[in-house]
């Protein structure tokens, strides 16, 4: 009880520092307000990272990181692209999601199977997936294809496609880590991954199958991306991997693994989008913006700390006013 | 001549959600060897991390060798005499010997301007410590590769480095062979007679008479008493611990055995099991004795598939049975409770309940993979009712459990899967007494009701009181077996020992 209680309280305090942060931006600039600008600059900007900030929470709770998936991202999208000017729109697609997939299980049977720590795993694998990408490539830029520019640039009732699927992916991931057994596992593995195994629970399948479906969300992510770019380089999207885990460190999910809630995520990805925006907005310049990010970050994970602190305090009056009561 | 060295006065310290001392007193005289004894979770680890340092008192006070002191952490303890040898060795098992025992305080010498480390004098030192331990231990050997007892030996001469004249020993016999126990008792004795204080934990109540001078008893988190040792014996001591009269040690349940079960032929697994061959009857409490090391546990991970795959066929019933991983042989109804609950067996930052659903999350779920959460409730609370778990609700942290009741819900959470071959792995290591006895009864009312038990343990008269049939292993195969009318401490241990190789220290 004590536990959900707290929880709550971590995502009322990101909900708060939204809520001032997004007060502060409109009452300085009331262009911001508008929706139009909130829509289309605001959210679309950020759902790619918001859409691979989801499996990276599964990841991170597992006590595993991913910090290839920027550069999933863009092979997949190169050898779609690649793949569309070659044989058209159905094998782009095909060989996109494919490709984002295969480096997801790469990964996956990696760490799992060789037991390589995640984080030398996807250090290795971003390399080799940049190397890949650029080697492909020889440099040259990827254009849009019809698929890509549909997933990109299309509005449906008012909001643009990519954040209707951003809306469903989030209602799918929030379900299935707290209400589904597969939920259940992940945490149990984050928390101790022996005795996941010693409760017969198939640990490396489980991971195999969150790194691929991290590749496979990627996959989702570089239709969206190549569409709202129309052309892309090898080497765009860096410090993609480092922003996904950001918002997912903001959303209150502990790198130790174990700890954390898809809720949060999605409340870091919105604060991280009213802050890239409103900036902006502002004016500030770019390096003060980065100030700023990194200091939004260290309340967040402050105020983290404190009422994390302040629930255990709270726990051991309960049980010494209970033992006193009996 | 004997002068108190030693004095605790109404120790006081909480844990978040735990009184873990409520008023201690303690006296520690020089030249004694004096026991603490309590049940797991009386205080008695607790008490000593006080004493040197690891953890504050809330209130209280604690007079070393004449001073009142404060320590705030173990270098401090250390520097006014007070070393502790801990359960669990704390020694950094990729350095050398010298480099462990002068850890954190290496003799220096200066070369110019520079203090550097001066081996010389170390390894000199640490020499004369030895042969005053009437040991030999290689000081430039790495201490991983060392055995149990010689690591045991190297940490008391970590203790003697600081001129320790007060020295705590916490559980130290508890992975040692009797051989290992018995040289120990020696240089306990030795280190009595040189005036040092020696201060003894332990479960095992025979240790206590053998080599203790005084007994005092903690429960609770309380003081209960301080007796000599001469004057009190094992049921004095038990009842003072579990604070009534036990009743008989081993509940054992005539139970009607019926056919075999269960049987494995030509087990083998490279480099840890070979040939092995048995079988357990319906309703039968099968023992596996064996040193450490003898493959028990082993054994008992491969036929659950929880190592790699071995060679040999297991049959359930009279049909022959392939297990690939753990999750077959649950569905088989063939369930292992780990001896390392911490490690292995449960997840102790879950709650009570969550634990004993993890293992059959797949019974729980609905459609679409949704948990039950309601029916993952019943079933904890029908289990914290059932196996008696002191937990105030299901979602109660198992960190916060003492040892027994952590056991309980390890061997519960085996229970509600339904098995038919439960295999019990330690099931009563670092557990107290009482929990011990209840453990036991469970064990008991289980075979009643016709579930069949396999049980490893290190402990003889557990085995010997529980169990129908022992087998020994030895060296990864199986060395003998008994009937429950002829087996005897020394007919298995004989068997056990038989032709092993030579023990260090």
């Amino acid at each position: 009880m004590t536990k959900k209680r707290w929880k709550f309280s971590f995502n009322a305090a990101l909900f708060l520092i939204w809520l001032i942060l997004f007060g502060f931006i409109a009452i300085k600039a009331p262009n911001f307000l508008k929706p139009n600008y909130l829509i289309s600059v605001m959210l679309r900007n950020i759902i790619e990272i918001g859409m691979v900030a989801l499996p990276m929470t599964l990841i991170i709770i597992t006590g595993g990181i991913d910090l290839s998936v920027g550069n999933i991202m863009v092979l997949s999208c190169m050898l779609g692209g690649m793949a569309a000017t070659a044989a058209g729109d159905v094998a782009a697609v095909l060989v996109t999601l494919l490709v984002g997939v295969l480096c997801g299980i790469l990964n996956g049977l990696l760490i799992a199977k060789v037991k390589i720590t995640p984080m030398v795993t996807t250090l290795a694998t971003m390399y080799l997936y940049l190397g890949l990408a650029r080697g492909i490539t020889r440099g040259d830029s990827i254009y849009a294809y019809p698929f890509a520019a549909f997933m990109g640039n299309t509005v449906v009732l008012g909001l643009p496609i990519q954040i209707w699927l951003y809306i469903l992916l989030a209602v799918i991931f929030v379900y299935v880590l707290s209400k589904t057994t597969l939920g259940r596992k992940i945490y149990s593995i984050g928390l101790n991954p022996n005795a996941a195994r010693y409760a017969g629970i198939k640990t490396d399948r489980i991971l195999i199958g969150i790194y691929a479906l991290a590749g496979l969300i990627c996959a989702l992510a570089a239709f969206i991306w190549l569409g709202r770019f129309t052309s892309i380089k090898y080497d765009a999207g860096t410090n993609f991997n480092l922003k996904v885990i950001t918002v997912v460190v903001l959303g209150g999910t502990s790198i130790n693994g174990g700890i954390g809630d898809m809720k949060g995520t999605i409340l870091g990805t919105l604060i991280i989008a009213t802050l890239n925006s409103g900036l902006t907005v502002l004016n500030i310049p770019i390096d003060v913006q980065t100030i700023v990010q990194g200091a939004v970050l260290m309340i967040a994970l402050i105020s983290y700390a404190v009422l994390n602190e302040r629930a255990k305090k709270k726990k051991i009056l309960k049980v010494e006013d209970a033992k006193n009561a009996g | 001549m004997a002068e108190t060295i030693l004095e605790l006065k109404n120790i006081v310290k909480t844990f978040p959600g735990v009184k873990a001392l409520s008023g201690i007193d303690f006296q520690l005289r020089s030249g004694e060897v004096h026991a603490i004894c309590g049940e797991n979770g009386a205080g008695k680890s607790t008490l000593m991390k006080v004493v040197c340092g690891v953890h504050k008192p809330d209130s209280g006070t604690m007079i070393v060798n004449g001073k009142e002191e404060k320590f705030s952490n173990p270098l401090e303890a250390y520097g006014k005499g007070v070393s502790i040898i801990f359960q669990e060795t704390s020694l950094f098992e990729e350095m050398t010997v010298l480099d462990n025992l002068y850890l954190g305080h290496e003799m220096m010498k200066k070369i110019g301007p520079f203090s550097v480390i001066d081996y010389g004098a170390m390894k000199q030192k640490a020499e004369e410590i030895f042969k005053r331990l009437n040991t030999k231990i290689d000081l430039d050997a790495q201490v991983k590769s060392l055995g149990m007892a010689q690591k045991q030996m190297v940490e008391i001469a970590k203790a003697l480095t600081f001129q320790a004249n007060i020295l705590i020993f916490d559980e130290p016999t508890a992975s040692l062979t009797q051989r290992e126990v018995t040289a120990l008792f020696q240089i306990i004795e030795n280190l009595k007679r040189e005036g040092l204080g020696i201060v003894y934990i332990s479960h095992r109540l025979e240790e206590i008479f053998e080599i203790c001078d005084r007994v005092t008893v903690i429960r609770d988190g309380q003081y209960i008493s301080t007796k000599d040792v001469k004057e009190t014996n094992k049921d004095e001591l038990v009842a003072d611990m579990v604070g009534r009269k036990m009743g008989s040690y081993y509940p054992k349940a005539n139970t009607k055995i019926g056919g075999e079960l269960f049987r494995a032929e030509h087990y083998y697994d490279e480099g840890f099991l070979e040939d092995i061959s048995f079988f357990v009857k319906k309703g039968e409490i099968l023992g596996f004795s064996g040193l450490a090391g003898a493959g028990r546990t082993e054994l008992m991970e491969s036929i659950c598939g929880l190592t790699g795959k071995a060679a040999g066929k297991l049959y359930l019933e009279g049909q022959e049975i392939e297990i690939h991983n753990y999750e077959e042989a649950m569905e088989h109804g063939i369930v292992y409770v780990s001896e390392d609950r911490g490690k292995y067996g449960l997840i102790v930052d879950m709650s009570v309940e969550k634990n004993i659903s993890l293992p059959q999350l797949k019974k729980l779920k609905k459609q679409l993979d949704f948990l039950d959460i309601r029916k993952e409730k019943e079933l904890g609370e029908t289990y914290i009712r059932e196996v008696g778990i002191k937990a105030p609700d299901g979602e109660f942290l198992v960190a916060n459990l003492s040892g027994g009741n952590q056991q309980k819900v390890s061997v519960s959470r085996a229970l509600a899967l339904k098995p038919k071959l439960l295999l019990l792995d330690e099931p009563t290591r670092g557990v107290d007494v009482n929990a011990k006895s209840e453990i036991h009864k469970i064990i008991s009312e289980l075979t009643g009701q016709g579930l069949t038990i396999i049980m490893v343990s290190s402990e003889l008269p557990e085995l010997l009181g529980m169990c129908d049939r022992i087998y020994v292993m030895k060296d990864g195969s199986i060395a003998g077996c008994f009937d429950r009318e002829e087996a005897t401490q020394e007919a298995i241990l004989s068997v056990a020992l038989e032709s092993k190789k030579g023990v260090g220290a």
